[in-house]
């Protein structure tokens, strides 16, 4: 019996590092007209995953290149044809002015871009979870990919109706489908989240941010609507650029408090998401808070900038040093009765996110 | 019971860990427990680092033989000679220069491979484009003409149209086609006249105007209607559709490809051979239906002979063959004239 309950979590990852991974990734992407970025994406996993210690035993990742390009081709095949088939059916209607059949091709290609993206996603998850080994042993995932894409179809339908109300339900019923399906050997994940538990503090974000935008709107209406008509009327270009220029100036520190609120919000889930999940007796703890999350965005679009986007990868460890720093976990596990995986591994990669060009890492 | 080095060792059937000990046996690594019972013996050759070597940090190793178990060696002594004897062995490593050479010949054949669709393209776009319903063509022509013609001036001359239309209506009655022609005159100085996808004809007055006689314009006239029979234009579109796709193919990115598309669509110029073909399908359907044909000759030699030096060529010569290969390939016959002079008067007078 090893059972342990005082456990560790560490993120060791480092720009010196990392640092030439990415330059010889650029390098052997320059060789191959880019055909390298599955190879790329791999080389950078492997150091992020291996640089990630759970009692001092690192994850490791076990895919390839190889199985991500064949992804790839799969599924640029099966899916890329009947989309480049209906865009360019939609500019032929288009040029034709054949107006009927361009909102047949149009709305056929939003339902297939639409269910796709979660599927890809989806998809994506269960490739990446499938090559990840702790211990020598698989993490892995059950689950439909369809009914994930029907159930962010649904959710999001509610929170456009509720005009982002039922926003909390759509993130924790999406994350329940996640992790209620995610394993670690044979072992599932537990999670027993609701929306409603969130709702309150969604509230106090939401109703700020939904008033701010209603007197904003009224504000920019009453005090310029007039001046804004006289000068359109008057085709005074000068007059009217110097409105809307102000009105821009006043969006972006309004949009500024938006994102700092939503932070707030979004750090109070994640606390929430980590305490409902659980793994054996093994319970989560997170005390990320919203200011945390917010100097991570920030900064992580700083690292864009400052390197010109090729730190890109930096900013997933950034991200990862936030986790590890902020999670931590405590209760009994027994590992002996963690067997292996039984999942076959799948033998293709992610290979619709690939083409699809999303979830770069 | 021997001596060893301090290891962490999952045996590969669950995720438990246990301290155990490493004993270097000749050609292989051998893992104790410690009431000295063996765990597992890997062969050297066997063994594969799980991680990249990191000074001062722990060796992390796996087994061909058991794949799922891990060894983590952590005594330093331990970690240097198990590093030599892999190097000694190598294939073992765990890294990104390995596969230089693999990069460097599949980057050449992801080259190749772009390189022979796109020359392969122009192959394939002929007999695509013929097997496109002309009905089809004809809907899109009608979208393009449209919008190619929203912000031009259209001439409203009505004889002089009349005598272009029974010009043009002489042609195909006497080749017996079986397409549909417009005919579309833009006041415009440009000395030019081009052909629309869909059978649309449009001459520029600039080209009237500089036209010395009416067998000139039905020699032009015949030229891009002979276009229009050879699907030149909707050749031009599967390629420039073919493009966009090997662009998006390459990039990964399905929106190069709509802009590709987008941007080819109004922008139609033929290549030299599209050119010879239509001078030569223009000039027989001169002939059947008795008309001159010398006037499509004598309008590009005296077009080069007034631009040829200075650097207002117009337009229509830019892509077009040379004009003296050209007269020299179609020298002309005499036929009846197009018009009469009254009527290429009205035509004349059409954009005024």
């Amino acid at each position: 019996m090893t059972v342990r309950s005082q456990h560790q979590l560490h993120h060791l990852g480092r720009f010196g590092e990392l640092v030439p991974i990415i330059l010889l990734n650029l390098v052997y992407q320059m060789l191959t007209l880019g055909l390298y970025r599955f190879w790329a994406i791999t080389n950078i996993r492997r150091y992020l995953w291996a640089r990630t210690l759970f009692n001092d035993d690192p994850l490791e990742y076990t895919g390839t290149g190889k199985e991500l390009f064949l992804g790839f081709l799969l599924a640029a095949v099966v899916v890329l044809v009947p989309v480049f088939a209906l865009q360019y059916g939609l500019a032929l209607a288009n040029a034709a002015g054949e107006t009927a059949l361009a909102v047949v091709f149009g709305g056929l290609y939003g339902l297939l871009i639409v269910m796709l993206t979660p599927i890809a996603l989806y998809r994506a998850r269960r490739y990446r979870l499938n090559r990840t080994v702790w211990r020598g042993m698989r993490w892995g995932q059950s689950g439909s990919a369809m009914i994930y894409a029907l159930l962010t179809l649904w959710y999001g339908f509610l929170t456009v109706v509720t005009l982002g109300l039922a926003y909390p339900w759509q993130s924790i019923a999406l994350e329940r489908y996640r992790l209620g399906h995610t394993y670690f050997g044979n072992q599932p994940i537990g999670f027993d989240g609701t929306g409603r538990a969130l709702f309150g503090r969604w509230l106090k974000a939401w109703a700020p941010t939904v008033g701010v935008i209603l007197a904003f709107g009224l504000f920019a209406v009453t005090r310029y609507g007039q001046q804004l008509s006289v000068a359109s009327e008057n085709d005074d270009a000068e007059a009217l650029g110097l409105i809307i220029g102000l009105g821009m100036l006043a969006l972006v520190p309004m949009m500024l408090v938006m994102a700092m609120v939503f932070c707030w919000y979004k750090a109070a889930e994640l606390r929430y998401i980590a305490g409902q999940a659980r793994y054996q007796e093994l319970r989560f703890t997170c005390t990320v808070t919203g200011g945390q999350l917010a100097w991570l965005v920030i900064g992580n679009m700083l690292v864009r900038i400052v390197t010109l986007g090729l730190g890109g990868s930096y900013t997933l460890v950034r991200t990862a040093r936030l986790m590890a720093r902020t999670l931590s976990a405590e209760g009994a596990v027994d590992f002996d009765r963690v067997r292996q995986n039984p999942d076959e591994r799948t033998r293709t990669g992610e290979g619709l996110a690939a083409a699809l060009s999303m979830g770069e890492f | 019971m021997q001596d060893g080095f301090p290891v962490h060792f999952s045996d590969g059937r669950t995720a438990g860990r246990i301290s155990a000990l490493l004993v270097l046996a000749p050609g292989r690594l051998e893992v104790h427990d410690g009431t000295g019972r063996l765990l597992a013996g890997w062969r050297y050759r066997d063994v594969r680092l799980q991680d990249a070597i990191r000074p001062g940090e722990p060796l992390r190793l796996s087994s061909t033989a058991t794949p799922d178990a891990r060894l983590t060696v952590l005594h330093p002594q331990a970690i240097d000679e198990v590093t030599r004897q892999l190097t000694a062995i190598g294939g073992s490593g765990y890294g990104m220069w390995r596969s230089l050479g693999w990069v460097v010949a599949s980057g050449l054949a992801v080259a190749g491979v772009v390189w022979g669709l796109y020359a392969a393209l122009p192959l394939a776009a002929r007999p695509v484009a013929r097997a496109i319903p002309v009905a089809w063509e004809e809907q899109l022509g009608d979208g393009m003409a449209v919008s190619a013609l929203a912000d031009q001036k259209i001439c409203k001359g009505e004889d002089g149209q009349k005598a272009l239309e029974g010009l043009l209506a002489s042609i195909v009655t006497a080749n017996g086609l079986e397409r549909r022609f417009t005919l579309h005159v833009t006041a415009d100085k440009t000395v030019n006249a081009f052909a629309l996808p869909g059978g649309h004809i449009v001459l520029l007055s600039g080209l009237l105007n500089d036209a010395r006689s009416p067998d000139e314009v039905a020699g032009v006239m015949a030229h891009e209607m002979a276009h229009i029979l050879e699907r030149h234009a909707a050749e031009r579109l599967v390629r420039a559709a073919g493009v966009g796709l090997l662009l998006a193919w390459v990039t990964g990115d399905p929106s190069s490809l709509i802009a590709g598309a987008g941007g080819t669509l109004l922008n139609l110029s033929y290549s030299r051979g599209d050119e010879s073909e239509a001078d030569a399908r223009g000039v027989s359907l001169l002939e059947t239906a008795g008309l001159s044909t010398g006037g499509l000759s004598s309008f590009f030699l005296r077009l080069e002979e007034h631009h040829g030096k200075d650097s207002l060529v117009p337009q229509l010569l830019s892509t077009h063959p040379r004009a003296t290969d050209r007269a020299a390939a179609h020298p002309g016959r005499d036929g009846r004239k197009p018009m009469t002079d009254a009527q290429w008067q009205s035509v004349k007078a059409m954009c005024r």
